[in-house]
């Protein structure tokens, strides 16, 4: 099989017409060209991948696709052979057939899983002209079952945690799809389903894919990708580099090989680097220790870290890892015990304050970028010097200079792009965007980095960048926290790894470990 | 392009001589194309070309009247007391709060002055500095109750205007209160270069408001509270402290616009003071327009006021009665915020 004929496998032969077909899409945004005679064409019954670095247009193209962006002329769009009327609409989308979950989700705050899943098909079944709500509420139950969800659907979506979020709102996409018919298209939003319910998702979704069912997932997760898809469409740059190839024994090397258009030179150099593994020393002093600290999942853990070492901190969901960054940085006081000694002098995590620890040294780099994270209406320099305009104004003035200095070191640090101190935060790309995060609290000089999920949702080519910045500040002396669940990650540049396990430690790794050990020790 | 986060002031005059040759990326350099340039000056200054357009256009129609140095003084002699609303209305839209009752406490300034002066003998300096205390703790109390008990502002502030004309109305028992002296008097309109002071004093405050927030550190942790709270408080930024401060403010300079406006007339009578709100807001929110597109900021709204006070005055001089005033600063309120949402959306797509 040669690379140009796999595009036609199954479609020129069998002759059957596309589920989806996507052609000759262009946008642009002002002077930005997002994305160039780019399409996908989905066969029915078939998992399709769409892969690309951050930037690449992925989201760019499902976008047109909702409605949500209006194409430049000359864009074909097709379900099954018909033409959809253009401008797309997101109910005309819906009407062909083709359901979108968007990486956001779409669920409505302040209301329950029953009106969130039932939203938008409550007026078919009604009693009079009253909404018949036991009945509303066992369907919601059959699609969460469908799911193997027993989430309660009189919760309201706010009480529900991320990975139960999501269960939500993919299951909500499904129960509109006529069996052996209609396109789902799960943008991202397997990202934030937890571990546990990965493998019976997946069952889900090749089930539907057999009674004919088209999907089309945009992950990040090559090895998801992988596992599922039958054929992947590429984007780079706005453009299709590869579309519709097989995916049968591909690897995840040649697949991010093809993603990014290069070998993934900055991957290997953070895995192989030996001064990052080894400088450490065992018996050296732990610059960080923190005793005792608890909050609404923690009980009482004890962490020392040492100047120089990359400590990852993992578990499955609820474990306590995802709120030990906010607790021991004084983000979250109201419900947080437990002390942090940085500075030789002991805080109290109940009272901190965040410029407290800022003064200590201690700095955080959020998971919420668009909530805690950044500021996207503001510009990209004046959000990476925010934390520094304090102390850098002399006699309360505020120049130009050292922030452009700042930013610039940030870009050449960090491979950002564009390099426009000017542009809106907001505007750059996911990947970009996360980097000017951490380019933001880098520049920090921190003592003790702690960060949360540092590369989440990040392409492989961005991931690198970080993760090379990451070791980089280790290696410059600072103690550094990672709490994340990309086992793949922390086993690539941590020193340590702790598994918590409902509030507590359960077990600690020493390098050299690999991903698989550092999952096993989750489960 | 400068690296000045608010162009406002300096920048603009250095975009294309300011080209340092660190300046990173060909992107970057790209933007000062002279086209672009073009875009920049309309997009910010459109609403300058409307206003000389508009007044040509009056000037053409009632060239007698239109066209004296007394319209003129008639237009920029009239407006400090809105300019200083119109200060206090920014300060909280920039920190993201919102205060409703800064027309009464203007009211209840311009009332405590000649109450305590014509009532009570008190001396007239001394009553000034009381009313402005009285406007200063009045923006206390909003601060007090949004920031401490997180009350939502709206409200708060909306309850905090009809409670506070009540108390102006209260203690001056219903009735205009007027016979303050001359000489308060000429500390609002002691005539410079043909205009009052207080024409001066709103200059002032406005660049000086303008300063503070493009080029000081106060100024950037301000613009950070209003565009996204979470973020400024985990940058160290102390976020209650600057709410407090946007709220006293507000207070404040509203009771100076009080100080001016009963100094200037001589008294004042606090069942009017309702009519200054809806005014103070439509030119804030119609200088988001203006300068920093899609941004609250003082000159912008200074240039409103100005322009929208030109309308008036205009359409008055034509024969038009004194409804054209509620005509042109409601419906200027309602296409200020249309053409603010979408320069704002503009600009995130970019």
């Amino acid at each position: 099989m040669t690379t140009h004929t796999q595009s036609d496998i199954g479609y020129s032969g069998a002759r059957t017409e596309p589920r989806l077909l996507m052609a000759g899409i262009n946008k642009t945004f002002g002077r930005n060209t997002v994305l160039s005679d780019a399409g996908i064409e989905v066969l029915p019954g078939e998992i399709h991948g769409l892969l690309g670095q951050n930037g690449s247009g992925k989201s760019t193209l499902i976008k047109v696709l909702s409605g949500l962006y209006r194409p430049d002329s000359g864009a074909v769009i097709r379900v099954d052979g018909q033409d959809v009327m253009q401008p797309v609409t997101p109910v005309g989308i819906m009407n062909h057939g083709v359901t979108i979950v968007h990486q956001s989700l779409g669920l409505i705050p302040g209301h329950s899983v029953t009106e969130n899943i039932r939203l938008g098909t409550l007026s078919k079944r009604r009693f009079g002209q009253f909404i018949d709500w036991s009945y509303e509420r066992e369907q919601a139950r059959k699609t969460l079952e469908r799911m193997h969800s027993d989430i309660d659907p009189d919760r309201l979506v706010d009480q529900l945690h991320v990975g139960q979020r999501a269960t939500v709102a993919i299951g909500r996409a499904l129960q509109s799809i006529v069996p052996g018919s209609g396109c789902v298209i799960l943008d991202e939003s397997t990202q934030s389903l937890s571990r546990e319910v990965l493998p019976e998702f997946y069952d889900t979704i090749r089930r539907l894919a057999r009674q004919g069912t088209s999907i089309v997932i945009v992950s990040h997760r090559l090895d998801e990708v992988l596992a599922l898809a039958d054929r992947a469409t590429i984007l780079r740059d706005g453009r299709v580099t590869a579309a519709g190839v097989s995916t049968r024994g591909m690897s995840e090397a040649e697949l991010s090989k093809q993603i990014l258009g290069r070998q993934l030179v900055g991957f290997s150099r953070v895995e192989k680097s030996p001064d990052i593994a080894t400088h450490v020393s065992p018996e050296g002093d732990s610059v960080v220790q923190l005793r005792a600290v608890s909050g609404s999942i923690l009980r009482g853990i004890d962490i020392d870290v040492k100047a120089g070492e990359v400590l990852g901190v993992i578990g499955a969901t609820e474990a306590g890892h995802e709120e030990l960054p906010y607790l021991i940085t004084g983000a979250h006081t109201s419900e947080a015990a437990g002390t942090i000694d940085v500075t030789g002098d002991v805080r109290n995590l109940g009272s901190l304050h965040v410029e407290q620890s800022l003064a200590d040294g201690v700095v955080l780099v959020p998971n919420d970028r668009a909530g805690q994270g950044l500021a996207v209406g503001e510009t990209a320099v004046d959000n990476v010097t925010l934390p520094r305009v304090g102390a850098n104004s002399p006699r309360g003035v505020l120049r130009g200079a050292w922030q452009r200095q700042e930013f610039m070191t940030a870009c050449a640090m960090l491979n950002i792009s564009p390099p426009d101190p000017e542009q809106l935060a907001g505007s750059f790309s996911g990947g970009n965007q996360q980097k000017l995060l951490l380019a933001k609290w880098l520049l920090q000089r921190p003592r003790f980095f702690v960060l949360h999920e540092p590369t989440q949702a990040v392409d492989v080519g961005a991931r690198a960048d970080i993760l090379r910045a990451i070791s980089a500040v280790a290696a410059d002396g600072a103690a550094v926290l990672v709490s994340s669940i990309e086992a793949q990650d922390l086993a690539l540049i941590c020193d340590r790894i702790v598994v918590l396990s409902e509030g507590r430690i359960s077990r600690e790794l020493r390098r050299p470990f690999t991903p698989d050990q550092v999952l096993e020790a989750i489960a | 392009m400068s690296n000045s986060p608010h162009p406002s002031i300096a920048a603009d005059a250095g975009v294309s001589t300011e080209k340092s040759p660190a300046e990173p990326g060909a992107k970057a350099q790209e933007r000062h194309s002279l086209g672009d340039l073009r875009r920049r000056i309309a997009s910010r200054y459109g609403i300058v070309f409307v206003w000389l357009l508009m007044a040509a256009f009056f000037a053409g129609l009632a060239p007698r009247t239109f066209l004296t140095f007394g319209t003129f003084q008639t237009i920029f002699g009239s407006q400090s007391t809105l300019v200083f609303l119109g200060m206090a209305a920014v300060c909280t839209f920039v920190v993201g709060e919102f205060d409703l009752s800064i027309a009464s406490m203007m009211g209840l300034s311009a009332t405590v002055l000649p109450v305590l002066v014509v009532n009570q003998g008190v001396p007239e300096w001394l009553a000034v500095i009381i009313a402005l205390a009285v406007g200063a703790t009045a923006g206390g109390v909003n601060a007090f109750v949004i920031v401490k008990l997180a009350i939502d502002p709206i409200v708060t502030t909306l309850g905090m205007s009809v409670l506070l004309l009540g108390i102006a109305q209260a203690i001056s028992n219903l009735v205009a209160v007027t016979g303050l002296s001359s000489g308060l008097a000429n500390a609002a309109v002691y005539n410079v270069l043909g205009l009052p002071i207080s024409f001066y004093y709103g200059l002032i405050v406005a660049i000086t408001f303008a300063v503070v927030l493009a080029f000081t550190p106060l100024g950037r942790h301000m613009t950070f509270v209003g565009a996204n709270r979470e973020v400024a408080r985990l940058s160290g930024i102390k976020v209650q402290r600057i709410r407090y401060g946007a709220y006293i403010f507000s207070g404040l300079s509203s009771g100076v616009a009080g100080v001016l406006l009963a100094a200037s007339v001589g008294g004042f009578d606090p069942s009017t003071s309702g009519s200054y709100l809806l005014p103070a807001l439509a030119a804030t929110f119609l200088g988001t327009a203006v300068v920093r597109p899609g941004t609250f900021n003082p000159i912008g709204t200074l240039i409103t006021i100005y322009f929208l006070v030109t309308g008036i005055v205009g359409l008055q001089l034509l024969g038009y009665s004194s409804w054209v005033s509620n005509v042109f600063y409601g419906a200027a309120l309602i296409i200020a915020v249309t053409v603010s949402t979408i320069a704002r959306s503009r600009l995130l797509r970019r």
